[in-house]
């Protein structure tokens, strides 16, 4: 709560965006610092995802999670991603002669405006924020202290806690704010994911800002922070939003590569990929909903473009095994569906009131605004300009993503039809549609306005 | 998709006007005039819906502040721990009684006289979380007592603060 704890969250956080930027050097690199400045979010989100799997590592290998090991790490990360980025013949440009102010338009810069309003509230609201959620005392934080305090997975511990299979980025990025801050402030601690949520702010908008028209990126991304879910979810000291912003991060990524088939894209989405899965079990589920739309409109270049699409799955599930492996070996219980396989057909009449139930916290007013709607009128824009790729794209993800959220519930038959978050996680899950949409809707739009050429179409 | 202003309107504002329209119909008219028409619907609605929501959610927020800077400090700490605590007191002395490196038990029973929001069963959880690194064993020599009964812990049990409510933390042997 104090100066000295904000002072080294903030460092904490500069640290991870230090190694994110060493790590876009080594996927992408940049042509000059303006073009820095634009991606630093995805640099901060790429350094959060790396930093989330390498911690895991250490803590699945057992490697004490002290703060040397925490430097060590990032100062790893960071002399890898430089090394790779310059084995790529990678080169940085020339330092600019004057320091001088990114040229906004009236509007950017109004949008941008209103967007560090809101971003200022947020920040103001969680720097006296009482941990007051369930599942953050019960087992989020309890885990982030344990490993902050005692340095390893304390199996005897994690056993005694609800959630005891649920992956370890969250308590492993949180222990190690902790070891920075000098304390398990956990008070300032929901800070923590106020950069989190700048950082996926500042990623999504660097990632379409030079592809999309302000007026069509700024109102949907504005829109869906605005959710009064979202709101009230961003500072939590819970796995859910990190979930749900790696997880549109990497969809946007695929969505661009769909048209522009550049590598960087499926390798920067499956670290996303491979940190979400890491963060929370739904992420396999929506990587899944993703990657096979992504097949589904490639297939006319399957040769080509599958093999790619397959990798980036690969490389994530391969780098969320270790930690499958230690809980599995454990002993830990399984998070597979209690009625998996045959099961399922035990509990047919489940599967209407799943649907029911997902559609309608999708489409709740009160939860999510009109996201998902206006995300389905800009799939019927793209696709009366002539598109195919794009809309059909995000089309498949949403309607698969619903049809994997219905299964969730039919599969775990102890789960109560209700819109009680508390009772039933849907309500939650759904916000990685949510914010998938509000990514995919600023290209959709782009799509169904320029008729004669698509983003898609055009070089970068 | 910037629209300029109309050239060569004239001064008259029905000359201008009706060049707009003449604009407006040419943008709209050409192929794909139902597909902007789309875009142009879905901008707006947006822009409305951010509009009418950026200042609720910047109020909530802001009320949201005031209220948690109105909290204590030990209202700001123990947090969750209001709607599980008879006690408040019961935290703080357990966190400076109960030696960090020693574990303790959590006895719950039928003499407490005044009760939390939640149920009781919340109760070793959070103590879990509050009380870290000190962790909960079985047979432990320090004691939570939550209303329990003293003569059922085993030993000799001195309490080394209690309250009024059947509260205590103390040690047996």
């Amino acid at each position: 709560m104090t100066a000295r704890t904000l002072l080294g969250l903030t460092l904490y956080n500069l640290f991870l965006l230090a190694s994110g930027v060493s790590l876009l050097f080594a996927v992408r690199g940049w042509r000059s610092w303006g073009e820095l400045a634009r991606l630093s979010g995805l640099g901060y989100m790429l350094g959060v995802a790396a930093t989330g799997v390498v911690y895991t590592l250490l803590l699945v290998v057992g490697i004490p999670f002290s703060l040397a090991a925490i430097l060590v790490t990032g100062i790893a990360l960071a002399v890898a991603g430089a090394a790779v980025g310059r084995r790529l013949g990678r080169r940085l440009p020339a330092l600019p002669r004057a320091a001088s102010l990114p040229r906004l338009s009236w509007l950017q810069a109004a949008f941008a405006a209103v967007t560090v309003v809101y971003l200022e509230a947020l920040f103001r609201s969680g720097r006296l924020a009482p941990l007051e959620e369930y599942d953050a005392w019960a087992f989020w934080v309890p885990k982030a202290k344990v490993i902050y305090l005692l340095h390893d997975l304390d199996l005897g511990f994690f056993r005694s806690l609800p959630g005891q299979s649920y992956p370890p980025v969250v308590p492993a990025l949180e222990a190690g704010a902790f070891h920075f801050m000098g304390s398990a402030d956990v008070v300032t601690l929901h800070l923590q994911f106020w950069f989190l949520f700048v950082g996926f702010v500042a990623a999504a908008a660097g990632i379409l800002a030079t592809r999309v028209p302000a007026l069509l990126l700024w109102p949907s991304l504005l829109l869906a922070l605005l959710t009064p879910q979202i709101t009230g979810r961003a500072l939590q000291p819970q796995a859910d939003l990190l979930l749900d912003e790696l997880v549109a991060l990497a969809t946007i990524l695929v969505a661009l590569w769909l048209g522009e088939r550049r590598d960087w894209q499926l390798a920067a989405a499956s670290l996303l990929f491979a940190a979400a899965m890491l963060t929370k079990r739904e992420a396999f589920l929506l990587s899944v909903c993703v990657l096979v739309s992504a097949l589904a409109v490639t297939v006319r270049e399957a040769r080509r473009a599958w093999p790619r699409l397959v990798l980036v799955g690969v490389v994530a599930g391969l780098l969320s095994l270790p930690w499958r492996i230690w809980f599995m070996a454990h002993g830990l219980p399984s998070d597979a569906p209690q009625a998996g396989g045959a099961g399922l057909f035990d509990h047919l009449d489940r599967v209407w009131p799943s649907l029911e139930l997902t559609v309608r916290d999708m489409f709740g007013y009160q939860l999510w605004l009109a996201v998902v709607p206006l995300a389905i009128a800009a799939v019927v824009a793209a696709l009366l300009a002539g598109k195919r790729a794009l809309p059909l794209f995000a089309a498949g993800v949403l309607g698969l993503g619903v049809a994997g959220f219905t299964w969730i519930t039919w599969a775990f038959p102890t789960l109560p039809i209700t819109e009680n978050a508390a009772l039933n996680p849907i309500t939650r899950a759904v916000g990685s549609l949510v914010l998938i949409s509000a990514g995919l809707v600023p290209l959709l739009l782009e799509n169904g306005w320029n008729v004669e050429a698509a983003p898609e179409e055009r070089p970068q | 998709m910037s629209v300029g202003r109309p050239e060569g309107g004239g001064g008259r504002l029905e000359d201008v006007v009706v060049e707009w329209l003449r604009r407006g119909a040419a943008f709209f008219g050409g192929p794909g005039w139902l597909a902007r028409a789309c875009v142009a619907y879905v901008v707006a609605v947006t822009l409305v819906l951010v509009a009418i929501e950026l200042p609720k959610r910047v109020s909530e927020l802001g009320r949201t502040t005031h209220d948690n800077a109105s909290l204590s400090y030990a209202d700001r700490e123990i947090a969750g721990g209001n709607s599980v605590l008879a006690d408040q007191l019961l935290a703080y002395e357990a966190r400076s009684i109960v030696p960090p490196g020693e574990p303790y038990r959590v006895v719950i029973g039928s003499k407490l006289t005044k009760q939390a929001s939640l149920p009781t069963t919340s109760l070793p959880g959070w103590l879990q979380y509050f009380l870290l690194p000190r962790r909960q064993e079985g047979k432990a020599r320090w004691v939570i007592c939550y209303g329990c009964d003293p003569s059922s812990l085993g030993g000799a049990y001195t309490a080394v603060w209690s309250d009024d409510y059947g509260i205590s933390v103390g040690r047996v042997g």
